[in-house]
């Protein structure tokens, strides 16, 4: 088997008095695997608890009425213009630009589909994720084991964004399988699939990023929720509502949700920034999710139980 | 004795887990210890008599009250095995807080806080905030709000855990004082010794069952009668067992395996000290020495046989 | 009565002690910032610091402070101190509502208030504003209080978590799905109570708001503390800790 190994630490100096020591010198994992490792049973664990599986359900039911949704949506315009099994009278032109809006429908609504469930379920399984572990005082599991403290986010990132992952490529699935069907060439489908697992990507990197950062500052799991909560509906709330009064729509997308938004809307061509300002949105994605992973590893670094 | 404390068939699901197992037992005056390792069922006996939890079957009575009832709480004081209060407060303003939740007055409350703790020995950091506490301070944190209302029972759960030997010494006087007094006191606990000094009145649990209740040097007796075994791991167990073969101590000898020799004693004590001076006199090399018995639960399982005629 | 009195006055106590409720707080007074901020460079004071308030600052002071407190209580089993004690469990969750309405409602009192004055001072108040707004933070952290209290009851192991999940469901996904929801949104009815007219700025956010109503609003607030509170005490009088 192609396992990865380490090279194992020169043997002990001294005397070994234990006579039926003998140390293991068969092959071992890389650390590189640890942050699966971490996740896996994180994951696990998550599974068992009744909100993540509630938030699961809603996610799978909301999955299923915005397919239903969306598959009369694409269905029905194909149908009338005649273009759906080989019809004859299509109009190119008409159904060009419905399928660009189909094609630009995916990627809003996978986000819009589960952006209830994705908030639950990283509030859930990452905003709390280091303060427990802080408080039960599980860093010294990890830490007195040859994890580094970047493996150790890695995997807690993995765990926080695991499940919400797979409910959003399950969506995301869904809807380029109906494009598929209803509307699209494979191309364009795999076309809008590619772009849509970009901005899952997006999105749940940094709201991940986010939920690890406030994590880390705080062993009281409910105030870490809570300030998560805050960082992403306080400013959703306070960008929205002030790129609206002072009608600069740049502001709009300076938050961790618009922020990804805006990204969308350039991706399907619809978005009000252009020039340099077009690069805002992914300068803003980008402080959120580097800051809060430079914020979580800086104050797992200065961890008492960390061996530095 | 009259019982202030009653279990009638009582029974306790945690889901499939079992807690309790048809206990009926009753409790008088006096200290009676609650014995059983970790897991016996223990904490949900006494989380039963304080209401805590509600058994699934049976009946749970205190002064002939069914329990929960607010008058029983009037009566009972409780030290439970958690090692949390409101972290905010200083000791004083906890136990002082309790004392108004029992129903006393501000200042009668913040008089008995006061007096409770000094009688613990917490009075110069009764004034400090308990997330200052040791672990010693603790308990006695515990038991000085469990006390306070002068109540005639008085329920503690694990209370030695976490204090030094000092510590320990004074909280048994503590407690055998207030056994002394008349009051009902229960004391859980998963060291046999630890109770031995303050009562000879034990409740012994397992695996949510009661295995014995009564005096317990008695029940000790019955323990002692039956041999302790000791599990030696050595390349050479033949060599070893014609060494120690001829020793007083030895009752029997019995080869597990190639590198396993079970000795059987009635002395535990000098086979412990004899085992590696006889190895080392015959040049035989010791890998490991366990002793099987060295735990509560084979105490229990001696208590088991013996209930049942049996022998070891 | 008394032992609710002490669990309030206790409860009370140890916020003031605790260093994040002082952190919490500073969410209350942000708006105020922002409106006196927006109101010194010409725009107008209230139209977004109060929805900031109302819809944001207030349900995350509240329930961490709150539920994420006395779900900890519970988890860690410190209750057991009240609950062997000659007081009957629902009285206990009651003291908690009173020490914990009056220590929030009292730091957003002063966050409206504050807000209000800003309003003020850049000269676009009525006069109505100054004493409406903190009266009506003051009854959503009353209502929001013994919303948490309830939660942290129902749901002692995830009480943010599930407080937040609930009304993000009630504040923001019911209110954009269909604009008549927007009645179930408490946020809405305070900003009602709060006389303050948000819709043009909400109806962008979370859709077309219905029309306001004093009483409709009062019946909200009260079905906030009810629905919770009342699922709360068959909880704890029913349940093993």
């Amino acid at each position: 088997m192609a396992t990865p190994t380490t090279k194992p630490a020169a043997s002990p100096v001294g005397v070994v008095h234990s006579l039926a020591y003998s140390r293991y010198a068969g092959p071992r994992r890389s650390p590189n695997f640890t942050p699966l490792v971490i996740a896996r049973y994180a994951l696990m664990a998550q599974l068992r608890q009744r909100g993540v599986k509630v938030a699961l359900l809603l996610g799978v039911l909301l999955m299923a009425i915005f397919a239903a949704g969306m598959g009369f949506k694409w269905a029905l315009p194909t149908l009338a213009s005649g273009a759906m099994f080989g019809g004859a009278q299509s109009n190119p032109a008409q159904l060009a630009a419905i399928v660009r809006e189909g094609e630009a429908d995916v990627l809003s609504m996978t986000l819009r589909t589960q952006f209830l469930p994705t908030f639950l379920l990283v509030l859930w399984c990452g905003a709390g994720a280091i303060s427990a572990d802080l408080m039960a005082g599980a860093f010294q599991f990890h830490f007195s084991r040859p994890v580094s403290p970047g493996r150790y986010l890695a995997g807690r990132m993995l765990s926080a964004s695991g499940w919400s992952l797979a409910l959003s490529f399950g969506t995301l699935l869904v809807f380029a399988l109906e494009r598929l069907a209803f509307q699209s060439t494979p191309l364009g489908a795999a076309r809008a699939f590619g772009l849509g697992a970009v901005v899952v990507f997006l999105e749940l990197s940094s709201l991940s990023a986010v939920a690890l950062g406030v994590s880390s500052l705080t062993r009281r799991k409910g105030l870490s929720q809570a300030m998560f909560a805050a960082i992403v509906f306080a400013g959703w709330v306070l960008f929205r509502s002030l790129g609206a009064l002072l009608r600069t729509p740049w502001v709009k997308t300076l938050d961790l949700v618009s922020c990804v938004d805006a990204m969308v809307s350039q991706f399907n061509g619809d978005s009000p920034l252009h020039g340099a300002r077009a690069a805002i949105p992914a300068l803003a994605w980008l402080v959120w999710t580097a800051g809060s992973l430079g914020l979580a590893a800086w104050r797992l670094s200065r961890a008492e139980v960390n061996r530095g | 004795m009259s019982a202030v404390l009653e279990f009638v068939g009582v029974s306790k699901w945690y889901g499939a887990v079992l807690g309790l197992r048809d206990v009926s037992v009753q409790i008088g005056a006096g200290i009676t210890g609650l014995l059983g390792p970790n897991g016996a069922g223990k904490s949900t006996l006494l989380k039963c008599m304080t209401g805590e939890v509600r058994p699934s079957r049976g009946e749970v009575r205190m002064f002939g009250r069914q329990v929960p009832d607010t008058e029983v709480f009037r009566r009972l004081g409780y030290a439970p095995e958690i090692e949390v209060f409101f972290e905010e407060l200083t000791g004083r303003e906890f136990v002082a807080h309790l004392a108004e939740i029992s129903g006393y007055g501000r200042a009668e409350a913040d008089r008995r806080a006061g007096a409770v703790l000094q009688r613990v020995g917490l009075e110069s950091a009764m004034n400090r905030r308990v997330s200052t506490y040791s672990k010693g301070m603790r308990q006695r944190t515990k038991l000085a709000q469990a006390i306070l209302h002068e109540p005639e029972v008085v329920l503690l759960d694990e209370p030695m855990t976490g204090l030094d030997p000092l510590g320990r010494a004074q909280m048994v006087a503590l407690i055998q004082s207030l056994g002394a007094e008349g009051r009902t006191v229960v004391v859980s606990s998963h060291i046999l010794d630890e109770v031995e000094v303050m009562t000879r009145e034990i409740v012994v649990l397992y695996q949510g069952q009661l295995l014995a209740q009564g005096d317990l040097h008695a029940i000790r007796g019955l323990i002692d009668r039956h041999p302790h075994h000791l599990a030696i791991r050595t390349p050479k167990p033949r060599e070893l067992a014609a060494a120690l073969a001829p020793e007083a101590f030895v009752v029997a000898l019995r080869f597990e395996g190639n590198d396993q020799l079970m000795v059987e004693t009635r002395d535990p004590d000098r086979c412990y000290s004899a085992v590696p001076r006889i190895a080392k006199e015959h040049g035989v090399p010791l890998l490991a020495l366990t002793s099987p018995d060295d735990n509560l639960a084979a105490v229990f399982r001696y208590l088991t046989l013996g209930a049942r005629g049996g022998s070891a | 009565m008394s032992a609710a009195l002490s669990i309030a006055r206790v409860s009370i106590l140890r916020a003031v002690r605790r260093p994040s409720s002082w952190w919490l707080s500073a969410l209350a007074f942000l708006p105020a910032l922002l409106g006196g901020w927006l109101g010194a460079t010409g725009y107008d004071a209230l139209s977004v610091p109060a929805p900031l308030l109302v819809y944001v600052a207030a349900p995350l002071l509240v329930v961490p402070w709150v539920a994420g407190v006395l779900g900890e209580a519970f988890e860690r089993r410190t209750v057991i101190y009240w609950f062997v004690r000659p007081v009957a469990r629902p009285t206990a969750l009651l003291g908690e509502w009173l020490g914990a309405a009056a220590a929030v409602g009292t730091v957003l009192l002063l966050g409206g208030a504050m807000l209000a004055v800003a309003n003020a001072l850049t000269g676009n108040a009525a006069i109505s504003s100054l004493a409406r707004l903190p009266l009506a933070m003051f009854a959503e952290a009353v209502a929001l209080a013994g919303f948490s209290v309830g939660v942290a009851a129902i749901a002692p192991k995830h009480p943010v978590s599930v407080a937040i999940g609930a009304l993000a469901v009630t504040e923001v996904a019911l209110p954009s799905l269909w604009g008549p929801l927007q009645g179930v949104s408490l946020s809405r009815q305070v900003l009602i109570l709060a006389g303050i007219d948000a819709a043009p700025l909400l109806s962008s956010l979370v859709g077309e708001a219905p029309t306001p109503s004093l009483a409709m609003a009062l019946l909200v607030l009260g079905l906030f503390v009810a629905i919770p509170l009342g699922l709360a005490v068959r909880t704890v009088l029913d349940r093993d800790l």
